[in-house]
């Protein structure tokens, strides 16, 4: 008996009012693999993402998490939005944005208990930021936010983790904690499906690639995805993006 | 003190309180006009229920006056949402509509209604120690049992959903992530301010009921990035405007709501002028290590 | 009912109208919707302190009054905007509540301590009286917006660059601070003239309602500013005709209910924005794309049925198979559908 798929999606479509941003998207992800998506602007890449978070309407389409249909947010999916999607002036220390990870399982009306501060305390250990802790957050600079983030992903304690570019403008000491990190999390068995942004960096990261431009245009090992003829479709065939909207 | 004059500081003491801090909410999700917005459009709901019903019954008006306030609320989220007017826009054309459709009710049915609009704009916090009803045996005004269970509401609300409500303002894609409802919860909130004014508005007038509900929230965000600091810091600064106001009304003869209002906004000027010295002094000491000390504080 | 005061208020009506709709329409496009409402109370302590030092209550003086402190709340968020951590809507709160809550202690002590003081009319003011206008604030009403007009169109290239894009225009070297403070001052005097016909609320509504309601009908700036005029002009000058053959209607109320109406028929009919195309449109899109979906899961799969089609989220599943039969790419065979193999694989019909 072979284990089900992390991530089974199957003729996914999305819309945003009468445009279509995903078409037909069909994916099988395997469990314990660092995926990366990667497409030029617009491809639909983040819409992804909020589509399987239930953060997007889907128009058609079923997605199934680790062989069971997903219905709405499912705390087995933990999600790193993109840094810039929330206000660094928020009233929160570091210790209370990386314990918000646990409020999926604290529930309602409970605090966090020991155990759960516990591993808030280890999780800022593991991204080096244990320091920082009572911090106010907009002390932070890009990468310690993103390394943040990324404590908060791991009290989360998912099973498939969805990343919105994680590495975009960070510095060096947070690509490798960051790495470090995912790669901690993979040999775990766990998932994880990353947006990335620079083309140059995906087969360094990633153990697979998908290629999306409203539909999947490639999937497999980053050598066999990252074909000239391939980019070439994704990148340059701006006309098929807009159709609708200029309809 | 007579015990008139008391119990209008207990109440404008009390509306404070909860409008603070409740307030630091509507800041914090910058979502402050929509607290003027409810406040407007409460009117049809108090005076459709008492057409409908001939009752001024405290409880059903205050009932169709916070359905009125959420339904501005969620009707001007709906708009925004289903057509492509920004959410600013929405709830200016949502509340100004239900605000004309209210004075023209009460115009329209003058002889039997003594709503004065007037009175729903300043309040009358000066009047409240004369219309009392007993209650647990006290001769009260009839604004305090309302004032204090609405602050029990909001006060249990604020504390049980304290973390969700965190996690909504802070990020509301990672809310929805686990499953914690932020529109629900949002919603819940305005439920909350829309509760909160009505019950306010009567006692201390809508204008009033808005400033507190901003202005110390925003004196306090000024002063500190952290949360505690900040919930303290604006009820202490609602209350101490609350207090400061009344006196200075009853010295010079005035409005008490009007006054507390203006003392709210001098806190506020106070804390900019006080930011703005820190900032300076800060700058001109870096500015003397680096270059020459007499031109250095020039900037 | 036609007599030389009807005709008056319609004409002070009409213009008033038309001039709230033209600044707001700058308000509503830079996403300060309820600037106008932040404004028009921010007059209220102006009109009082008017009042207090000349003694005098004639109308011109009240608004000069109205306007001064109007300007120094649009100094003050101005002030904010660029040096404090305040955000915009709680700024605009503070001037409303603040600058409003000033003037009700400043008139409530005039009143107490000014022998005679009366209310200084404030009533008047904060709800508005179409009824009193006359010729000499007609004219005033006219001059003002001519100027308005005249401004508005002098910098419009500049307006129109600042409303849609703000940080492009400041890389492009455009006065973005000057220009917000223009906007912004025009919308003070147009409430402030608007002030004593409608009163606060009516007035910030008809800065905010024709604005929005044009906007469902063309996204062209001039086309949009034509369009909002006279939305605001038909408003207010059948709202001023109603109260006229119906005493007993409050005007400003009646012209936002107006305005009102317009801008729900817009929002449902108007071609191609208004609500009920819009819907239609992405609801036949809906369907394009879901029978385009169903087309090539049937092309994978060869067969399928409809519990396969509903499982996917599809909302017709019936119709939209019928719909691929009647192409001749499926044929339906006993509850299942089947792919037909069509000759040539369908090309882009489109």
């Amino acid at each position: 008996m072979t284990l089900a798929p992390a991530l089974r999606i199957e003729h996914l479509s999305v819309a945003y009012d009468d445009r279509p941003v995903l078409e037909n998207v069909n994916l099988e992800l395997g469990r314990g693999k660092l995926i990366g998506i990667v497409g030029p602007n617009g491809a639909g890449k983040s819409t992804l993402l909020k589509a399987i978070l239930g953060l997007t309407p889907k128009l058609l389409g079923s997605i199934e998490l680790l062989g069971e249909p997903l219905r709405g947010a499912d705390l087995r999916l933990g999600y790193v939005p993109q840094r810039e999607s929330v206000d660094w002036d928020f009233p929160v220390t570091v210790a209370e944005v990386v314990a918000m990870g646990t409020y999926g399982r604290v529930g309602w009306f409970r605090r966090p208990s020991a155990a759960e501060r516990t591993r808030v305390q280890r999780a800022l250990d593991q991204v080096g930021l244990s320091e920082y802790a009572s911090r106010q957050i907009s002390q932070l600079s890009g990468g310690q936010q993103q390394r943040t983030f990324l404590a908060r992903a791991l009290v989360q304690d998912a099973e498939v983790y969805l990343l919105d570019e994680p590495f975009a403008g960070i510095d060096a000491t947070t690509e490798e904690a960051l790495i470090e990190v995912l790669l901690d999390l993979r040999a775990q068995g766990r998932t994880l499906v990353a947006v990335h942004h620079d083309l140059g960096t995906v087969a360094k990261f990633f153990d697979e690639v998908v290629l999306l431009h409203r539909h999947v245009l490639a999937f497999g090992p980053p050598d066999e995805v990252l074909t000239p003829t391939l980019l070439e479709v994704a990148y340059s065939s701006k006309s098929t993006s807009r159709s609708a909207w200029g309809a | 003190m007579s015990p008139a004059a008391t119990w209008s500081l207990v109440i404008a003491l009390l509306a404070a309180g909860i409008c603070s801090a409740l307030g630091v909410w509507l800041v914090l999700l910058r979502q402050s006009l929509t607290g003027d917005g409810i406040s407007h459009s409460v009117l049809p709901g108090l005076v459709l229920v008492f057409l409908l019903f001939g009752t001024r019954a405290n409880l059903a008006m205050m009932l169709g006056a916070a359905v009125a306030g959420l339904l501005t609320v969620w009707l001007s989220r709906e708009i925004s949402r289903l057509t492509r007017i920004r959410e600013d826009a929405s709830l200016g054309v949502v509340f100004t509509i239900f605000f004309a459709i209210g004075v023209i009710l009460i115009t329209r049915s003058a002889r039997q209604i003594d709503l004065d609009p007037g009175c729903v704009l300043y309040g009358l916090v000066e009047f409240v120690g004369f219309d009392t009803i007993a209650w647990a045996g006290y001769d009260v005004p009839r604004t305090l049992p309302i004032l204090v269970i609405t602050g029990v509401i909001v006060a249990a609300f604020l504390t049980l959903f304290h973390k969700e409500l965190a996690l909504m303002a802070f990020d509301p894609s990672l809310a929805h992530a686990l499953r914690r409802h932020p529109h629900r919860l949002y919603l819940a909130l305005m439920a909350m301010v829309a509760l909160t004014t009505v019950a306010c508005f009567e006692a201390v007038g809508s204008i009033l009921v808005i400033a507190l509900l901003i202005a110390p929230a925003a004196t306090a965000q000024l002063l500190t990035r952290r949360f505690a600091p900040m919930m303290i810091g604006a009820l202490v600064g609602g209350a101490s405007a609350a207090v400061a106001g009344y006196f200075l009304a009853v010295r010079w003869n005035t409005s008490i709501a009007g006054m507390i209002a203006s003392v709210l906004g001098a806190q506020y000027l106070l804390a900019v002028i006080l930011i703005s010295l820190l900032q300076r002094s800060r700058r001109s000491i870096s500015a003397r290590g680096a270059s020459d000390p007499v031109l250095g504080g020039s900037v | 009912m036609w007599t030389y005061n009807t005709a008056i208020v319609l004409i002070g009506a009409a213009l008033l109208g038309a001039q709230c709709a033209v600044v707001g329409t700058f308000a509503v496009l830079r996403r300060r919707a309820l600037l106008g409402d932040v404004l028009a109370h921010a007059a209220l302590p102006g009109i009082v302190l008017a009042f207090w030092l000349t003694g005098n209550r004639s109308l011109p003086i009240l608004l000069t009054g109205a306007a001064s402190t109007g300007l120094i709340g649009i100094a003050i968020l101005a002030y904010l905007k660029k040096r404090s951590r305040t955000r915009e809507d709680a700024a605009l709160g503070l001037v409303l509540s603040v600058f409003f809550g000033i003037g009700i202690a400043l008139s409530r002590y005039v009143q107490n301590a000014v022998p005679g003081g009366g209310k200084a009319g404030l009533d008047t003011f904060i709800f508005g009286k179409t009824a009193g206008i006359v010729l000499a604030d007609v004219l005033g009403v006219a001059l003002v917006g001519a100027l308005s007009l005249v401004l508005v169109m002098g910098t419009f290239k500049e307006l129109r660059m600042v409303s849609f894009d703000p940080q492009f225009a400041a890389t492009q070297g455009y006065p973005v601070v000057f220009l917000d403070l223009l906007m912004m001052g025009l919308v003070v005097v147009a409430v402030v003239v608007g002030l004593p016909m409608v009163g606060i609320v009516m007035v910030a509504a008809l800065t905010i309602l024709p604005a929005v309601a044009a906007r469902f009908w063309t996204s062209r700036l001039p086309v949009l500013l034509a369009l909002a005029a006279t939305i605001g002009m038909v408003a207010t000058s059948l709202g001023a005709l109603w109260s006229a053959a119906q005493p007993g209607w409050p005007t400003g109320p009646v012209m936002i209910l107006l305005a009102g109406g317009l801008f729900v028929l817009s929002a449902l009919f108007a071609p191609h924005r208004g609500l009920i195309t819009d819907l239609r449109r992405r609801s036949r899109a809906r369907a394009a794309l879901a029978e385009k979906a169903a087309e090539e899961l049937l092309r994978a799969r060869q067969t399928v049925t409809l519990s396969d089609l509903s499982r996917l989220g599809f909302r017709r599943p019936r119709q939209t198979l019928e719909l691929l039969v009647s192409r001749g790419v499926a044929l339906a065979r006993a509850g299942t559908w089947v792919w037909a193999n069509p000759p040539a694989p369908s090309e882009d019909r489109s």
